[in-house]
């Protein structure tokens, strides 16, 4: 399956009418989402649906933490461990995407980037950059279950969601934020055909993500490891 | 040369058609009850799905994980989720053909108890055409002892029980779709049989599959929030001409391997989660008398409310024929009455049960 060439109708979408999606057409294949330009919420969804070769679904929804209603981005993935390892994890000196693909997303802070590929360029403190690293719960979660030995092929299907916040001009602040974002408010949660030991033991090793869920798709039951912690995410908002 | 069927057609609606050099009159969908059908004149459910067919599924075929093939009768095989295990976008597509193109799957997230779980959205034009004349799954054909019902367009040219009380026909469809949640591919003694009761050729039946205990098994069964409601207002008399948008959202709170522990989990989805809202122009008496009737919680269903559908089922022999029709209800039902403006909501969520269903028997949080 080339998952390269499913997703690059996504980012074609953001080619046909750039303005429309806050971004411009710069020079050497770079397209600006948010350096110069503003980038916004359907450019980080059309980015992140193309770096996952849209296998699955991408939406905007909402998560309550304390009073405050904050957007969310989902990710209902039907063939994680592919999108993740292919693409949407997959960086070659600072490129993200497929390598079959004409398309690829860096963070960046400038336009400076040199590729042979046309290239999304947002900088860390962009709409669309938060929108990405949110995206990331579940795909970081996919690799820690790789890593523990569970293989690819018992992998099914992966369900993501994390709040989009943005707070600072500053690169580095607006990074540890999304950082934090992840480690305190995102749920990754994947169908697994295991057995229940092999799951609980993955459940029991903390990773930076705020729930993780894992789905016994043999036995019916979900192993639950850590929890949002939304006195943390409150924090946030002060 | 046309059927006695279409020149019925012909003689009762005084449209017109060409069929080679040749023009005749006849209405595509037949009006039964005036000005509601005649809102759906020109539109065919079975075509609707089978252009989304053309154009979704078969370019996307590989990216979905679906297996399209045909059987050596003819009848084209659309594998959801039986010898296939596709997801999100599969289940999606799956309740959209389902729907015949008049509804549209959205997916969401609930929060129930501490967790949120994922969720889809429905909404539905033409809700009763699109449910009970497509949605539901009324159309029961046996085969060697088994008994199974079917759902898709074809339930609009096959016209069973409950089709036949949508104001809608798709008598003249020359292709049709219909759906089914079984656990293996039916033979083609039986897809032949199909196609005959459908009054089409084999290689014009087209028949789209997936187990229970599958993603897109459990999406279906959540997408049918609306499909159980409606039918539940049919029961209790509710003028269905009153009813012009539904929407329903429910929660998809696990999909697991084994068909008996699936079909006991999706059903408490609804049972259990499901929220639909009726958009309806009627008097509020109307409404009001139906208020304690029709949810899960109510309709003398007091022993049974919170068991678990699994529980429920085994308790009738695993049959549906045996469930009593009110243990077959809405968890929660709002109306919007767009004659008087005012709203009205019965009905409630089994949180405990939806969050028992999530983390399984031996699930939870580990430490």
């Amino acid at each position: 399956m080339k998952i390269g060439e499913y997703g690059e109708a996504y980012f074609q979408e953001i080619l046909a009418c750039p303005i429309k999606f806050g971004c411009t057409i710069t020079k050497n294949k770079l397209i600006d989402a948010g350096v110069e330009d503003i980038g916004g919420w359907h450019a980080g969804k059309k980015i992140v649906q193309g770096l996952v070769g849209g296998l699955g679904e991408v939406t905007f929804d909402q998560m309550k933490i304390g009073e405050f209603t904050i957007a969310t981005i989902d990710l209902f993935l039907d063939k994680p461990v592919q999108s993740t390892r292919e693409s949407f994890l997959h960086n070659v000196n600072g490129i993200i995407g497929a390598d079959d693909s004409d398309f690829g997303f860096a963070i960046s802070e400038n336009l400076q980037l040199q590729s042979t590929k046309h290239i999304f360029v947002a900088s860390s403190t962009s709409l669309v950059a938060s929108i990405y690293n949110g995206a990331k719960a579940l795909p970081l979660l996919v690799n820690r279950v790789l890593a523990a030995g569970i293989d690819a092929e018992r992998i099914m299907w992966g369900f993501g969601t994390a709040p989009v916040i943005l707070f600072s001009e500053d690169a580095n602040k607006a990074i540890d934020i999304q950082n934090f974002v992840l480690a305190k408010g995102a749920i990754a949660s994947l169908w697994i055909k295991g057995t229940d030991d092999e799951l609980i033991a993955i459940a029991k090793v903390a990773i930076d993500c705020g729930e993780i869920r894992l789905h016994n798709i043999l036995s019916g039951n979900t192993f639950i490891g850590s929890k949002v912690d939304e006195a943390a995410m409150l924090s946030l908002f002060n | 040369m046309i059927s006695l069927l279409e020149a019925f057609l012909i003689i009762t609606n005084n449209l017109t058609v060409e069929r080679g050099n040749k023009q005749f009159s006849y209405l595509y969908l037949y009006v039964r009850r005036g000005e509601k059908m005649n809102s759906l004149k020109g539109y065919s459910l079975n075509a609707a799905a089978l252009e989304k067919i053309e154009q979704f599924i078969i370019p996307k075929q590989e990216a979905l994980g679906v297996e399209i093939y045909q059987q050596k009768n003819g009848v084209h095989i659309l594998d959801f989720g039986v010898n296939t295990d596709p997801g999100w976008s599969a289940g999606k597509y799956f309740t959209e053909l389902s729907l015949a193109g008049l509804g549209e799957l959205k997916y969401t997230k609930l929060k129930i108890g501490e967790y949120y779980m994922p969720a889809v959205e429905i909404i539905v034009d033409y809700p009763v055409i699109a449910e009970l004349s497509s949605h539901d799954a009324f159309w029961y054909l046996g085969y060697a002892g088994a008994k199974q019902s079917f759902s898709g367009p074809v339930r609009a040219k096959i016209q069973d029980a409950y089709a036949k009380k949508a104001p809608y026909e798709d008598l003249l469809a020359e292709k049709v779709l219909a759906v089914c949640q079984i656990s293996h591919i039916p033979c083609e003694d039986w897809t032949s049989q199909l196609a005959a009761e459908a009054c089409v050729a084999p290689e014009n039946f087209y028949l789209i599959v997936a187990r229970t205990g599958t993603l897109v098994g459990a999406i279906h069964i959540a997408a049918r929030n609306i499909e159980q409601t409606i039918p539940t207002l049919v029961d209790k008399g509710f003028d269905l001409s009153s009813i012009i948008y539904a929407s329903g959202i429910t929660p998809v709170i696990a999909s697991v391997d084994n068909e008996t522990e699936a079909y006991g989990l999706v059903n408490d989805n609804l049972l259990y989660g499901q929220e639909t809202n009726i958009y309806c122009k009627c008097a509020d008496a109307d409404i009001i008398k139906l208020l304690d009737n029709i949810c899960m919680n109510q309709l003398g269903n007091k022993d049974v409310y919170g068991i678990p559908f699994k529980d429920i089922f085994a308790s009738c022999d695993n049959e549906w024929c045996n469930v009593p029709r009110p243990w077959d209800a809405p968890s929660k039902v709002n109306f919007f009455n767009l004659s008087t403006g005012r709203t009205f909501t019965t009905g409630k969520h089994h949180e405990g049960v939806l969050v028992q269903g999530f983390l399984g028997k031996k699930g939870g949080r580990v430490k």
